[in-house]
């Protein structure tokens, strides 16, 4: 294998070559194909392909954990680690053991390198991923480059298993919420243990399977409303952390300040809880301690200073709206944390799609995201509201719509590979006892052969709980 | 979670290398638990586990054990038996849902190291713990040790607990559900406010919401700050604005707790930036709060007590050392914050300070701290060692006030030489001016000192001066036979003399006996020199006439001043 010679300074060429592939399947995770970002990053990367000029094939491989390309080991530096990991993941979900680059792919057109890296994407679809990646790229006719298959190519999880453990997970952080408050209320200190395990179970969920997440964060429960709403805003946090590209380790203290970010709730009296009326000014001014309540809350929690400080910042911002308005009011601080501006937005996300025992309409998913971009710049920062409502999409997963065919259905999730899209929707069937059944699952792009039409035309779309459908029946 | 793989067959005899790797890594745990890592002890014993590992790697591929409750299984054999309690490895593992253990070629040490240190730190899990092996595991990412877990555990424990928390009290649970009002969420609240009433809008366009380059980019560099960042500094800004306006008594005492800790961290890592930060914050804290939460006063102030303590500070003395000078002087900035207590600490670390520049900052820091309240200094200037004194006693002399002018009176009068000597010199550089206090000095021990004190009084016309010395010459006190330092408190006199003492220089150069005029007398001549320096008038007119005296003791004395004029380079 040739080597191109070593750069004496600054990262190596395997670094740059490393980075430019992590970049380039990242962004076209998250954008479409006609985004001005993928260009530049498929670009990045044939251009850091050309400038190697190889004489023979270019080979990135998995080897015991580790990355070799051209057969050198890639070192775990401190600025790539992050990288290293999320694609040792990326490659270990598709059973790849490595890529093989042949210079062709120096003639190669854009669009197709566009396709190789869609296909890889998407290639968790299949039962087997390489054996699924090798023949649709056979059948794309792209002939410059080669799957190294691993030992176990096949995939070791199946939809639904993933769908199982990401509902086991889901459950299990509602239930170390309701542990921590209750403990507080009781005993006046809790561990983080459970929550973090749980934490730490959503985050590989999350680099897995992100609409499965989705479809659970769009349950809704009526009586245990704070701890749906904490574990529901920790997954849209960690969804949207996920999709920013934040480390393993930097979801987990964000997933956790997602679980926490209400804890503070706890001292706020019940009949204010749960007053169905409007609040007076008292109440009001009681009920919006309960950011200062939650950092009370976090230091009381039995875990190391060093966690405690990466955990109590977000909660204490979250009624922190871009402008700095809201409250707590400020004086000394002059900015809000990343964490803080990703836990408003899923907070009031969580919020607005959210019924109430004294208002039972909630805005419908797409409304919700549509109201929330009008906002933002000022109550939300206005990138990651961007990326935001690309991760939810058009109809975010749990939006029911009606359709011109006069059916309901219901977003189950996204056709991966296409940066969220294409949904894919479950039709609402009456069972003929006056309740609505599961019917078949179809795509909203789907198009009637004889006309080449949209099969079905969206009329309107409705929060699920308006027409007193429960999400989780349907979804999980 | 990690997910299960299959197990390899092994061949009949992996089983002794597997248990020998179990030997090894209790063996080691052991040693994790008893010693600190970089001890010989955990050093070979690493070393031992780790080569047990590569060894069976190498031979026989991946390691797997299965986690029983107190067993460890090697290919379905028992390979170590221990008990059902905390503190034995099998059963930590199997308590945190462990089911099996995969160590993979390409291991390295800093892995087995990591592992290692995981396991004795949670071999044993105390209640409401923060973490455990699992999430240890989990955040160490060690790409060749692998584990399945089960969360099966932890449902079991949850509920255990829920049905303990429900049996303390029915009404508690619940405290926190229930549907809560949307005028909780204000910003939610606005938008729900706003979006009623108005007619459906059209579902958002994904292009429309497609980051540009620009903003990829800015989103790219929020991230990676994200990731690198410290967030202390704005943890700190908001532990200030939540003591800012907060009346809850207990939270403001949890906050200081927090920050307290924080500095603790600070201080020792050599973040000096974030120290001063935190002492200045509080300090602004405090004057908000003085006008209308007197209890709050008192928390700070308890805050500001305990951060003094020897416990707090000592350890301080080690980041001393190794930082740079822009980072000692922030250290400066920041101590200088501390209540003037503290110099019961600071101050013992100026004999040991590392560095001239350290012990500069150090001093600086003292002298302020006592500039604000003296007391603390003064009490170790009443019991200080003599190295400590030293370091001490200049700084005194920098100082502008009555107290510090008193302690350092005392300190020219202290038992050690050294002391006294310093103590004295700072004097004459401060310009203190008290020579009734240390007239003791003109018989001390020390030449040098005698010397210097002679100096001191001579260096300018003073009636108290002269008056000391009038009686301590018309006294004959001065040291019997030590005729130089009889003649050096003459010109003494002389040079600070305001003419009080000319009868005295009078009488004493040209009276006498008959007999002794005829001979040279110390005395004499030291009244001569005196009358010399005195250069009065009258003080000439008393030489002129000693020099034509026809006793040759008064004669030679007086010419002998007269040629020798005030000159003074050979003064003491």
């Amino acid at each position: 294998m040739s080597r191109p010679e070593q750069r004496a300074k600054g990262p190596t060429w395997e670094e740059s070559l490393f980075q430019a592939f992590y970049r380039m399947i990242q962004t076209i995770r998250i954008h479409q194909d006609n985004n001005e970002l993928v260009r530049i990053c498929l670009d990045e990367f044939h251009n850091t392909f050309s400038k190697l000029d190889l004489e023979d094939d270019l080979v990135i491989q998995v080897s015991e954990g580790r990355f070799y390309i051209q057969g050198e080991r890639l070192q775990f530096r401190k600025q790539i680690i992050r990288l290293i990991h999320a694609m040792l993941d990326f490659f270990r979900q598709r059973g790849l053991q490595g890529l093989r680059f042949h210079t062709g792919l120096l003639d190669a057109p854009m669009t197709e390198l566009l396709t190789f890296v869609r296909l890889m994407i998407r290639s968790t679809e299949g039962e087997e991923p390489a054996v699924w990646l090798t023949q649709q790229l056979e059948g794309h006719q792209i002939p410059w480059v080669s799957i190294i298959k691993g030992a176990e190519t096949k995939r070791r999880r199946i939809d639904s298993d993933l769908r199982k453990r990401a509902k086991t997970n889901y459950f299990h952080a509602l239930s170390s919420v309701k542990e921590v408050a209750q403990k507080f209320s009781l005993q006046g200190y809790a561990g983080v243990r459970k929550a973090k395990r749980m934490v730490q179970n959503m985050v590989d969920c999350v680099g897995e399977e992100e609409s499965i997440l989705l479809a659970l964060s769009s349950i809704k429960e009526y009586d245990d409303y704070t701890y749906s709403h904490s574990v529901n805003v920790a997954v849209l946090a960690l969804c949207l952390g996920n999709r920013l590209g934040l480390s393993r380790n930097s979801l987990e203290h964000l997933g956790i300040c997602g679980l926490f970010h209400d804890l503070g709730k706890v001292e706020i009296p019940q009949e204010i809880i749960n007053k169905p009326g409007r609040l007076t000014e008292n109440e009001r001014e009681e009920v919006q301690k309960h950011p200062l309540a939650s950092v009370k809350q976090i230091l009381k929690l039995h875990a190391t200073h060093d966690i405690k400080s990466k955990i109590l910042l977000a909660p204490f911002e979250h009624h922190i709206k871009y402008d700095l308005t809201g409250y707590p009011e400020l004086l000394f601080k002059k900015n809000v944390s990343l964490f803080g501006r990703i836990l408003q937005i899923a907070d009031v996300y969580d919020a607005i799609t959210s019924p109430r025992a004294y208002r039972p309409t909630a805005l419908s998913p797409d409304q919700a995201l549509v109201t929330m971009l009008e906002s933002s710049g000022t109550d939300f920062d206005p990138i990651l509201m961007k990326v935001f409502a690309t991760m939810m999409g058009t109809y975010p997963v749990g939006t029911l719509l009606q359709f011109d065919t006069g059916e309901l259905g219901l977003v189950i999730d996204y056709l991966k590979g296409t940066a969220a899209k294409k949904p894919r929707i479950v039709l609402l069937e009456e069972d003929g006892e006056g309740n609505l059944k599961r019917g078949d699952v179809v795509e909203l792009s789907e198009k009637d052969s004889g006309t080449g039409e949209s099969r079905r035309k969206v009329v309107k779309s409705l929060n699920p709980t308006s027409l007193g459908i429960r999400t989780a029946d349907f979804l999980l | 979670m990690e997910m299960p793989a299959d197990t390899p067959n092994y061949p009949p005899e992996a089983s002794s290398a597997a248990k020998g790797v179990v030997t090894s890594l209790l063996l080691a745990v052991k040693m994790f638990s008893l010693y600190a890592d970089d001890h010989a002890h955990c050093r070979s014993a690493l070393t031992r586990i780790h080569e047990h590992i590569e060894s069976f790697l190498r031979d026989y591929g991946e390691l797997v054990f299965q986690v029983e409750k107190s067993r460890l299984v090697f290919d379905h054999k028992g390979v170590y038996q221990g008990s059902e309690k905390e503190g034995d490895i099998a059963f930590a593992l199997f308590r945190d849902g462990i089911l099996d253990l995969r160590f993979q070629k390409g291991i390295e040490p800093e892995e087995t190291r990591t592992f290692l240190r995981i396991l004795d730190r949670y071999k044993t899990l105390p209640a409401e713990a923060e973490g455990d092996i699992v999430t240890a595991l989990w955040e160490a990412e060690l790409p060749h040790i692998r584990y399945q877990a089960a969360d099966n555990i932890l449902e079991t424990e949850a509920e255990a607990e829920a049905k303990s928390l429900e049996k303390s009290s029915g009404e508690a649970k619940g405290a926190w559900g229930g549907s809560v009002p949307l005028e909780m969420h204000m910003i939610a609240e606005n938008i729900m406010e706003r979006a009623q009433g108005v007619k459906e809008l059209p579902s958002i366009d994904l292009a429309a919401v497609q980051l540009t380059a620009e903003e990829a980019r800015k989103l790219e560099e929020m991230v990676s700050e994200e990731e690198e960042r410290d967030g202390t500094r704005e943890i700190l800004d908001m532990m200030a604005d939540i003591l800012r306006s907060q009346e809850d008594e207990s939270f403001f005492g949890v906050v200081l707790d927090f920050l307290e800790e924080e500095l603790s961290a600070a201080l020792y890592s050599g973040e000096f930036e974030i120290s001063f930060r935190i002492m200045k914050r509080v300090h602004q804290i405090r004057q908000l709060c003085e006008d209308y939460r007197p209890w709050a006063l008192s928390l700070v102030d308890e805050f500001m007590g305990r951060i003094s303590t020897a416990d707090f500070l000592e350890p301080l003395g080690e980041s001393l050392a190794i930082i740079n000078e822009s980072q000692l002087k922030m250290a400066g900035k920041t101590l200088y914050m501390f209540p003037s207590s503290a110099i019961g600490i600071l101050a013992p670390m100026l004999p040991k300070a590392p560095s001239s520049v350290v012990r500069a900052v150090l001093s600086k820091v003292v002298e302020g701290l006592a500039a604000r309240d003296f007391r603390p200094l003064e009490k170790i200037l009443e019991n200080g060692n003599e190295d400590l004194l030293c370091r001490l006693v200049p700084l005194l002399g920098h100082m502008k006030d009555n107290k510090s002018a008193q302690a350092l009176l005392n300190m020219a009068r202290h038992p050690s030489a050294r002391v006294r000597r310093l103590g004295l010199k700072t004097v004459i550089s401060r310009g203190l001016w008290a020579p009734e206090r240390l007239m003791s000095l003109i018989d001390d021990e020390s030449d040098g000192i005698r010397q210097l004190f002679l100096k001191y009084l001579g260096a300018h016309r003073s009636e108290a001066a002269e008056t000391q010395l009038l009686i301590y010459l018309r006294d004959r006190k001065a040291r019997r036979g030590d005729q130089k330092h009889l003649v050096a408190c003459f010109r003494a006199l002389g040079r600070c003399g305001v003419g009080k003492s000319l009868p005295f220089l009078q009488d004493t150069l040209l009276s006498g006996r008959w007999f002794s005029k005829f001979f040279s007398s110390p005395r004499r001549e030291g009244a001569a020199a005196a009358l010399a320096e005195l250069g009065t008038e009258e003080s000439e007119e008393v030489l002129e006439a000693a020099c034509d005296s026809r006793y040759p003791g008064i004669r030679r004395a007086a010419q002998f001043a007269v040629s020798d004029g005030s000159v003074s380079e050979d003064m003491p």
